[in-house]
């Protein structure tokens, strides 16, 4: 299982793709109308709350432009700040290894735990995680993997992926949380939100103390002081990384800032883009295990830099932009596309606007290439952004390369089937609707035409269903009224090429 | 491993170099790069953290407002002795039976002028009976004004890597309740101000360095805010003026 000798990959890889099914997965979702009820309710509350954190900042504008400089910095000499960070954090006693892809990064995880004796690992919210699919390697290997984040245990009990960067069961309501808890702990359950957490929270402590393995992600890393930092609410990253023996965190290369001063302006704006809050309940800043038998804390910390292709973003400046992303979720509350949709509809562990570029750009466009198309532009993503990623240029970027390729794909397109014959279609429909507005004749043959159409269709809607390659917009369309002639024969028009024909004598 | 380590850094270097070539051959006229010249960079700056003096009253009042508005409480006290009381009331309105402390040697001293009537256990009790105490007791080594955040530092009592640390990881951690003793003169303005004081005491990071502010929380059902998860739900402060 080890990376040696394998072919050198193209792209990454992500954990149960399956964005290529994105047709089907939207009306699914539109359909379901509970899940739409606590999404509409779930993602305003956090917009709003997002909206009066960041009143409080006079100066946001500068704080959004630090945070972006910081990271900025980091990614264009990210590999020096990379072998800074392992110099300092070796000589602090952390282990520090390199994945180059999801699997190098699973073995290396399972390596150490079965060398620990590990049956129970507790883990702490992680996107890197689900990325890479630790925990169904984890099951693989006879270890029992738990989250330990409120959101992200609910889920894992539901056996579901997650649906929301930060809010893992935004998707579920608290009727369908207290049951299920209920069935799997089999006895009944308190109706309050509070009641579920305390469950929650005496179900967990005994996992804490049993495990002999806490792994977790990390939000930054630090190169000047071979440090990173873990933010989070609940207290179960403080205990992840406290109780068990051992400590693995799984961090992605982006993560890293070059100074320690770089903390204050990230951590500043991070809190307040996620949840709205000024600040984290903690953040926690780990330098070094613990360094006598009488301390407190873990004996031994591993880390694991992983690439899983995000080093082949950096090729182009636009793609790169979104290796800047500090994964606060602002986007996916303000994209009217998610807020409709939800997570899983995605197909991804990456929803939303973020997601929609980044899966595709590390799993490859054959696996996702539908995702950049799930979004109207509107900008509301970028304008939300801490670190002013230009999503929506991203996303025009990789539509281009699904319907025409760039450099990157050696010039042709680049798409899974579906997309493709999505594009191929179109490209059909225009060359028709140029040749079509080539001559005034043709022009009105296809204006008469189009009425009659709309006339027969609007009376007998059920034909709609024929539309055959325009079915994509008329389904869940009505068919306009037919306003009987083209505007072109009436008066007004008529009236308007006189008087321009009396303008030219 | 050490393979991928190569192999990572080889296309880091290569697709930096890429997008280094488009830019150049793009040329001044060409539309401007993503990503900008990166910013000067600047020494690491520590500044210096002035001579500790009395806190000012704003500073106090700061604190408490600010804890305060994250469901945290802060009792302010001007003695020891005023200490020792609140922490009494504290223990007797909660109706705590089992109570664990730090190592710190001003937290011992408060614990030993309050009166009895609870299981006082140390840092390193048995995890079975630390799992079991409903509230401990340590000592914040800084707080930050503008937030209301404290800091705990922890991992080498022995100070292998500079100061040492009081063992208090457990003890802020596990128990429902959680009293830290903060002296005013540790109080400093700004989240950035309590990083550089952490690293400028000690001239090293302590192992683990968490900034804790308010009572541990989540919004993971229905966004609905429940105070207490996994960390403590009571977070109490004991400000000592007089320090």
């Amino acid at each position: 299982m080890t990376a040696s000798g394998s072919e050198p990959r193209e792209t990454g890889s992500i954990h149960h793709l399956h964005a290529h099914q994105f047709d089907d997965l939207v009306p699914r979702a539109l359909a379901n109308v509970e899940l739409r009820g606590a999404l509409a309710k779930a993602t305003n509350t956090i917009r709003n709350r997002r909206a009066i954190a960041l009143e409080g900042i006079d100066d946001l504008q500068k704080l959004r432009g630090q945070a972006k400089a910081i990271k900025t910095e980091a990614l264009a000499h990210l590999d020096e700040h990379l072998e800074t960070f392992e110099r300092h954090a070796t000589a602090n006693g952390i282990q520090v290894q390199w994945a180059a892809d999801a699997e190098s990064a699973r073995a290396m995880v399972l390596k150490i735990a079965i060398k620990n004796g590990t049956r129970l690992a507790v883990k702490a919210k992680s996107m890197v995680s689900e990325e890479i699919g630790l925990n169904d390697a984890l099951i693989d290997a006879g270890i029992v993997p738990v989250e330990t984040d409120l959101g992200e245990w609910i889920v894992q009990l539901a056996e579901e992926p997650p649906s929301h960067i930060l809010a893992p069961a935004i998707h579920k309501r608290r009727r369908e949380i207290r049951d299920l808890l209920a069935r799997v702990l089999g006895r009944p359950m308190p109706d309050d939100a509070a009641g579920l957490t305390e469950v929650a929270r005496n179900e967990l402590r005994g996992r804490f103390a049993q495990a002999e393995l806490g792994i977790s992600g990390a939000n930054f890393l630090v190169a000047e002081t071979g440090s990173f930092l873990l933010i989070e609410n609940e207290g179960n990253i403080r205990l992840t990384t406290s109780l068990p023996k051992i400590h693995v965190a799984v961090v992605g290369i982006e993560k890293i800032v070059p100074r320690l001063q770089d903390l204050g302006p990230l951590v500043r704006i991070i809190t307040r883009s996620a949840t709205g809050q000024p600040i984290s309940c903690y953040q926690t800043l780990v330098t070094s295990p613990k360094t006598s038998l009488e301390d407190d804390g873990p004996e031994e910390i591993h880390l694991i830099l992983l690439d899983n292709g995000r080093s082949k973003l950096l090729e182009d400046d636009l793609t790169a932009e979104t290796l800047r992303c500090i994964r606060c979720s602002a986007c996916l509350n303000v994209c009217p596309v998610y807020r409709q949709i939800g997570g899983h509809a995605y197909g991804s562990v990456y929803p939303g606007p973020i997601g929609a570029i980044f899966t595709p750009l590390i799993a490859g466009m054959h696996a996702a290439s539908q995702l950049p198309g799930a979004s109207s532009l509107c900008g509301a993503c970028r304008e939300v952004c801490p670190v002013d990623i230009d999503i929506p240029g991203v996303l025009l970027h990789l539509r281009h390369r699904a319907a025409e390729g760039d450099r990157s794909t050696g010039g042709r397109p680049a798409s899974d089937p579906q997309t493709a014959e999505k594009n191929r279609v179109m490209r059909r429909g225009f060359r028709l609707w140029r040749w079509a507005m080539g001559s005034s004749r043709r022009f009105e043959i296809f204006g008469a035409l189009g009425r009659l159409l709309a006339t027969v269709v609007g009376r007998v809607p059920s034909l709609a269903k024929y539309a055959g390659p325009l079915g994509g917009w008329t389904n869940g369309r009505a068919v306009p009224r037919s306003p009987g002639r083209s505007f072109r024969s009436s008066d007004v028009a008529r009236r308007l090429r006189r008087e321009e024909e009396d303008r030219k004598r | 491993m050490n393979d991928d380590r190569s192999k990572i850094l080889a296309s880091i270097r290569a697709s930096l170099a890429t997008a280094a070539g488009v830019r150049a051959a793009r040329g001044p006229h060409g539309s401007p790069p993503a990503i900008a010249a990166p910013p000067p960079t600047t020494e690491l700056t520590v500044p210096a953290v002035g001579p500790k003096g009395p806190a000012s009253i704003r500073a106090v009042t700061g604190f408490q407002g600010a804890l305060d508005r994250v469901q945290g409480v802060c009792h302010r006290v001007t003695s020891d002795a005023g200490a020792a009381d609140a922490l009494q009331a504290v223990i007797a309105d909660l109706g705590v039976r089992r109570v664990v402390r730090s190592d710190d040697h001003l937290v011992i001293e408060i614990l030993e002028r309050v009166i009895g009537g609870f299981e006082l256990l140390p840092p390193d009790a048995d995890r079975s009976l630390l799992l079991q105490c409903e509230l401990g007791v340590s000592r914040a080594t800084i707080g930050v004004v503008e937030y209301g955040t404290i800091v705990l530092s922890s991992g080498d009592t022995q100070g292998v890597k500079g100061t040492p640390t009081e063992r208090q990881r457990l003890v802020a951690l596990l128990p429902a309740t959680h009293v830290a003793i903060l002296a005013a003169t540790d109080l400093v303005e700004t989240w950035d101000a309590a990083l550089t004081a952490l690293c400028s005491t000690s001239g090293d990071l302590p192992p683990t360095a968490t900034f804790a502010t308010g009572p541990s929380r989540t919004a993971d059902i229905e966004l609905e805010l429940v105070l207490g998860v996994h960390g403590p739900k009571n977070q109490h402060v004991i400000l000592l003026e007089h320090r």
